[in-house]
């Protein structure tokens, strides 16, 4: 029996009456407390009887009033009620209408594109599949949607989809290319933010999560934004574009073809006296044909021998840097998905960087799928790990030994080695990457150094 | 023309839908605060059990299956308005969904046992309940309107549920012919 200061706690929670850190400590408090999520479920179950029956009363009571007084209109806070009330009705009664219809609910046919993965969503995501009102949450990749209105969709990871139906869908975070032909004019992409309703074009929505910041770009014909927060629209046509963001609703602009950023990106942030050096050069040794990347500097440690093995190189140029002035430094590497090999085959991975000593042999990116000139001679300089199915995000490393690496070679170009130690436990496993001084959003390798004073 | 089959496809799916409808309803209301977002996602995951009807595996558990959907549109709603409306996390809402499918079955018979309760509470406990579940006010609100404190409130609030329980639990007792 749960003590009655827990009882209450469970309830404010169901109430809605908790600050966030509160409200997050009760959440974290429940993950292994069985007897609490039990007695929260009898207790939920009160809880929506006790919302339907009370608001029935309520309007019971005004109608009996109603007809007391021959009212013949209702007042507006009983018409609210009403259709609240009214709403779990008309969704029961809607089962027969919906179910009369058709045994065929589906309105979209999935066609995926490129290393494609999916999340949990509540629909099929085999190729071909058909599909109806859902969700969809692509993790990675592109994925193609074949609407039966005739208009068509590419997704563009991350993104999360709610498909309503043939002309409806809701974009919650993530991105949507459409070309929409005359059968499907009117066509409507639902942002937290705002409605997007195409007129015969082709146009891109994104969507950043959490902030629900939408851009729609019209690359041809017409484009109407409806806002959610009000009663205005703003028309794109050919060339334009548009943000919303905070409490601006945006204006149309010319720009559409404008890159603009569809996943946001945090910045390395490391106080003042921190001097942030990127890579001037950086490239990874190995090659398997089509698995390659411009942008990711990929890593793997297969258990083939050979160019299976992916092995990053990076350059940074320490020519302004005092050696005597040098107190801290970090190496920051952005890991994000490559899309190859299966995560389940690789374990917690340990990755430790090397810096090149002795006679380094000249080297430029031209290595990159290629091979390393020559085998210098290295140095650990430190390690980290990166759990399991994790393929994302920062990783630092901020030893002594990369201070002293620093020290020793200010004032000079040096080179490190990235290397993961960790082996596929069988063939076919994942390859690691992290952004190379290429990639279009995320950091480039950094190594910050934090210099003392003069 | 509705035929026979569709007749007795609907037959199957209403009366498994009055089974399940209070677990689902209760998860809805558990999982998101404001009643009328609950209503909305309520009233979405009852359309979307109607339209996906046809997936439904007879194998499996009915109720089972339409709190995995209103799983899938608890979390739509979450990304819709924001993580910091969020009250439960992923597993934490697989764990509610578990225990509700485990819960009595006579779910209509603690409904209609409910409404003799609430029937004898005291006036000012179901003034209570009025403002909480009809207006949807808060602590601070009902404290306010009440001339009491929030935390009052809450303790009151907390009591009258019990009452509520433990009433229902009797009304129960009573029609069980053991």
């Amino acid at each position: 029996m749960l003590n009655e200061e827990r009882q209450r706690e469970l309830d404010r929670l169901l109430d809605g009456d908790f600050e966030d850190a509160d409200r997050l400590r009760v959440q974290a408090s429940l993950e292994d407390d069985q007897e609490a999520i039990d007695w929260l479920a009898d207790r939920a179950l009160m809880h929506a009887n006790l919302r339907r029956s009370i608001s029935r009363r309520a309007i019971e009571a005004e109608v009996a009033t109603a007809e007391r007084d021959t009212i013949v209109s209702f007042p507006r806070p009983l018409i609210r009620k009403g259709i609240a009330i009214a709403a779990g009705i008309v969704a029961l009664l809607a089962l027969p209408l919906w179910f009369q219809r058709s045994d065929d609910t589906t309105f979209v046919t999935l066609e995926q594109s490129r290393s494609a993965l999916w999340q949990s969503g509540d629909l099929p995501t085999a190729n071909g599949s058909r599909l109806g009102e859902g969700t969809l949450r692509l993790v990675q990749g592109l994925a193609t949607l074949h609407f039966d209105s005739g208009a068509e969709v590419i997704l563009e990871a991350p993104a999360t989809l709610i498909l309503t139906d043939e002309m409806n869908c809701e974009l919650t975070n993530g991105t949507a290319v459409s070309d929409i032909p005359d059968s499907a004019l009117g066509f409507r992409i639902k942002t937290p933010r705002a409605d997007v309703v195409d007129y015969g074009t082709r146009f891109a929505v994104s969507v950043h999560e959490g902030t629900g910041e939408t851009h729609t770009q019209v690359m041809e014909g017409k484009v109407q934004v409806e806002y959610a927060e009000s009663d205005r629209i703003v028309e794109l046509k050919t060339g334009q574009r548009n943000t919303v963001a905070g409490e601006s609703t945006g204006e149309a602009r010319d720009g559409a073809g404008w890159e603009h950023l569809t996943a946001p990106v945090m910045p390395l942030d490391f106080g003042p006296g921190w001097t942030l050096l990127e890579t001037v050069k950086d490239a990874y040794t190995g090659y398997v044909h089509g698995h390659n990347s411009a942008e990711l500097l990929c890593v793997k440690n297969a258990i083939q021998t050979g160019l299976i093995n992916r092995v990053p190189y990076l350059g940074f140029d320490l020519s302004h840097i005092d050696p005597q002035r040098v107190d801290e430094a970090e190496l920051s590497l952005t890991f994000s998905p490559t899309g190859w090999g299966l995560a389940s085959s690789v374990p917690d991975a340990t990755f430790s960087i090397f810096g090149l000593v002795g006679n380094v042999p000249e080297w430029d990116e031209s290595i990159l799928h290629g091979e390393f000139p020559g085998e210098p001679q290295v140095v650990h300089l430190g390690s980290f790990e990166v759990p399991q199915g994790v393929q994302k995000g920062r990783f630092q490393v901020d030893s002594k030994a990369l201070v002293q690496f620093v020290r020793d070679h200010a004032g000079t170009e040096i080179s490190l080695k990235v290397v993961r130690d960790t082996q596929e436990t069988e063939n076919g496993g994942l390859v690691h990457g992290f952004a190379s001084r290429r990639h279009p959003v995320l950091p480039a390798p950094t190594l910050a150094i934090r210099l003392a004073t003069e | 023309m509705e035929n026979r089959s569709d007749t007795e496809k609907l037959e199957r799916l209403t009366r498994l839908w009055l089974e399940a409808e209070p677990a689902v309803r209760a998860f809805v209301f558990a999982s998101i605060s404001s009643f009328a977002d609950a209503e909305d996602v309520a009233q979405k995951v009852a359309l979307t059990v109607a339209r996906r009807f046809h997936e439904y595996d007879a194998e499996r558990s009915f109720q089972a299956w339409a709190l995995w959907l209103a799983k899938s549109r608890v979390i739509d709603h979450y990304r819709v308005v924001g993580r910091e409306k969020l009250v439960f996390s992923e597993p934490l809402l697989d764990q509610l969904s578990y225990s509700l499918v485990t819960r009595q079955p006579d779910q209509s018979d603690r409904a209609a046992a409910m409404e003799e309760c609430i029937e004898k509470l005291p006036d000012k406990s179901r003034r209570l309940l009025k403002l909480r579940y009809e207006d949807g006010a808060s602590a601070d609100e009902m404290a306010t309107s009440l001339k009491s404190t929030a935390g009052s409130i809450r303790v009151l609030l907390h009591r009258v549920r019990n009452l509520l329980s433990d009433c229902i639990q009797n009304e129960m007792r009573k029609g069980d012919p053991c």
